[in-house]
């Protein structure tokens, strides 16, 4: 029998999803009968979910910094001559290398190093790169037209408050309260004062200069009043806020929310058309606003006073009616809607795979798990690659169920480019999970490469080995007669 | 499954040409190196510019890494040096958005109004962060690497000169002094 402090230990392995079968038995054994285990174990649980879904934003956070990275890098080998034509760009980034020493305190070592020709164009990449007199902050420039984000000091922005980023249907622009609705473009600036309605089947996402998203449902339409200001007249906006010392705030007839976290939902719904001679106030008086907030927390203020709405709550509201809270237990049900963004963004979206990640663990707790999965599967090809990693991650053995879900949604709605993401599969210890990706690559491919699906069921570790090798030589010799993406 | 290229394969795809390998880097290690800097920092809002410079460098300067191979831990020095530069610096006037907006900045957001320190109850993700930043160092870093980066033990032993059995031992101590902070539960089982 183990004692309390191995179990401690297998407590945290367990979450990790690193015990073998034989020790996940041993620690159920001890949890049955040590209440202080299992109390300790309950508390690790609930800490380990909770610090997942507070890094969530961190984690995104730091796919930005890495895609700034990537375009930096980018745009340095393109205003470097040599790297354009290939081959030499380790010479070219070389040559800043001098910047780091010196960073690290060897500013002597400039001295040391001889005049070479390539210093001097090295010292201007590097100053490319790492432009000291400005704090790194994605302001837009107009340019003429150009609808690239370019590095520049926080004031020195114009007068655009968002870009269009995307959009699933047509999104129309007022620029002026006579002016005539016009289409707005993606890639196009909205200005100070412009007002975007979406349509009944479109909805839409802006970019701030800050990086803040502002997402439109179907049916909505804003003002853009100041630079992280937005006046929502009508409908549901989502958004994620990043840090900077001007709040951020969302106003509706009735109330302001303003962002103390992350990402927070607010929807408008407009009063009824009322008769001829009804008073503004009137009116005023039965529109509502509802706030959920996904992450942080965010302030909602109104005639009656202001309160804090914390993750995880909603809170509506109509003006001269007592603020009614309620608590959220599925956060993305709740915002649902968003999905159809997020599936035409790249299909390494974190929040996608956030999502996804949430829908799944909800498979298997709940008798609606029928309705996760019509969310899952609604996302489309875009969620193959997640559900793949889940399948084959040391976590995932915890819950067999959930994982043959996840197998069987991933091979239903696999494309072409999901092939590789199949055949990882079929390595897989679980041979019902390795029938099912060789059925998906029979439907794609229309390949068994002589082994049938229900063969895989029953194969032992070295012939499933074999197998999947020669699906692998396969996709090398074929892979160029498939779409790469769509 | 698929083979995954290591960071040495990386670091020599990089140098023999292919600039999509620099990118790849980068996003291999920006959780990782946000981690560090956060860790180091205590704040999240500069560890992104923190961490942005430090990927910058170690890009730039990749042709002097000795041993590709060590790419992670190297890259984690120049971290260290970029954060230790920002925190001798005294003259930043950065103001937090928490400031700004009421809160308080150098702590978690209060609780709501009527609600006091509950039971084993899901904690507020703010407060849970602030309380990570309060965490002792050597358990802050290893926490933080973990969640933001997803690393396996391995990984985060090879990173951190560690074995697996105190990553772990690690992991579950910080969960432990986070749950004492924000729980009673937590704080009585902790005081046992």
């Amino acid at each position: 029998m183990m004692d309390c402090r191995e179990a401690i230990e297998l407590i945290g392995a367990r979450l990790a999803g690193r015990l073998e079968p034989p020790q996940d038995a041993a620690l159920d054994a001890h949890l049955a009968a040590c209440a202080a285990c299992r109390r300790s174990a309950s508390g690790q649980a609930l800490f380990d979910g909770a610090l997942r879904r507070a890094f969530t934003d961190r984690r995104r956070r730091a796919a930005d910094v890495a895609e700034r990275v990537a375009a930096r890098v980018t745009d340095a080998s393109s205003e470097t001559p040599r790297m354009r034509s290939g081959g030499a760009s380790h010479a070219d980034f070389a040559s800043i290398a001098p910047r780091t020493a010196d960073f690290r305190g060897a500013s002597s070592r400039w001295r040391m190093i001889p005049a070479a020709a390539g210093l001097a164009a090295g010292f201007l990449l590097a100053v490319i790169l790492f432009p000291p007199w400005k704090k790194t902050n994605l302001t837009d420039v107009d340019n003429g037209g150009s609808q690239s984000w370019a590095i520049r000091s926080p004031n020195g922005g114009p007068g655009a408050i968002a870009r269009l980023t995307l959009a699933t249907g047509p999104i129309e622009v007022r620029l002026a309260a006579e002016a005539p609705w016009q289409p707005l473009p993606t890639g196009a600036v909205l200005p100070i004062g412009g007002r975007v309605r979406t349509g009944p089947e479109a909805c839409c996402e802006f970019t701030t200069p800050d990086g803040s998203e502002v997402r439109l449902n179907r049916g909505t339409e804003i003002v853009a009043a100041a630079a992280r200001q937005f006046e929502l007249a009508a409908g549901q906006v989502y958004c994620t806020v990043a840090p900077d010392p001007t709040p951020f705030e969302v106003r509706t007839v009735s109330a302001a929310v303003t962002a103390l976290g992350t990402q927070f939902d607010v929807s408008c719904r407009p009063a009824p058309p009322e008769p001829p001679n009804t008073s503004s106030t009137a009116v005023e008086a039965s529109a509502q606003t509802c706030v959920t907030v996904v992450e942080g927390a965010a302030r909602l203020g109104t005639a009656g006073g202001a309160q804090t709405v914390s993750a995880g709550e909603s809170v509506c509201v109509s003006a001269g009616g007592a603020p009614i809270k309620t608590r959220v237990d599925d956060l993305v049900e709740a915002t649902r809607w968003v999905h159809d963004l997020l599936v035409l963004k790249g299909r390494a979206d974190p929040e996608l795979k956030w999502r996804v990640d949430d829908l799944l663990a909800r498979i298997g707790r709940s008798k609606m798990e029928h309705l996760h999965e019509r969310d899952i599967r609604a996302l489309g090809d875009r969620c193959v690659t997640p559900l793949c990693s889940y399948v084959g991650s040391t976590g995932a053995r915890e819950d067999p169920h959930r994982v043959a879900r996840a197998a069987r949604m991933a091979c239903d709605l696999a494309q072409p480019w999901n092939i590789p993401d199949l055949i990882g599969l079929l390595d897989h210890a679980d041979g019902e999970i390795r029938s099912l990706a060789a059925a998906g690559l029979l439907r794609l491919t229309g390949e068994t490469l002589g082994r049938p699906p229900d063969a895989w069921r029953a194969g032992d570790g070295v012939s499933c080995s074999a197998g999947s090798a020669n699906w692998r030589n396969w996709w090398e010799e074929n892979k160029d007669r498939y779409p790469a993406s769509r | 499954m698929h083979e995954v290229p290591s960071d040495a394969d990386l670091v020599r795809q990089a140098l023999g040409g292919r600039p999509a390998a620099y990118g790849d880097l980068a996003r291999r290690w920006s959780p990782r190196i946000l981690a560090a800097c956060h860790a180091q920092t205590r704040c999240a809002d500069a560890a992104e510019d923190l961490a942005q410079e430090a990927l910058m460098r170690g890009m730039s300067a990749l042709a002097t890494l000795q041993e590709p191979g060590k790419f992670g831990a190297w890259l984690r020095g120049i971290a260290r040096c970029v954060c230790l530069d920002w925190l001798k610096d005294r003259r930043r006037t950065e103001v937090p958005l928490s400031v700004v907006t009421g809160g308080d900045g150098e702590g978690p957001l209060p609780l709501d109004e009527g609600s006091e320190v509950v039971e084993d109850d899901e904690p507020d993700l703010a407060r849970l962060m602030g309380e990570v930043e309060r965490l002792p160092e050597a358990y802050r870093e290893t926490l933080m690497l973990y969640y933001y980066g997803d690393m396996t033990y391995e990984e985060l032993g090879d990173l951190l000169g560690l074995s697996a059995a105190t990553v772990n031992m690690r992991l579950t101590k910080a969960r432990s002094l986070l749950r004492a902070k924000l729980t009673k539960a937590g704080n009585r089982d902790e005081m046992e």
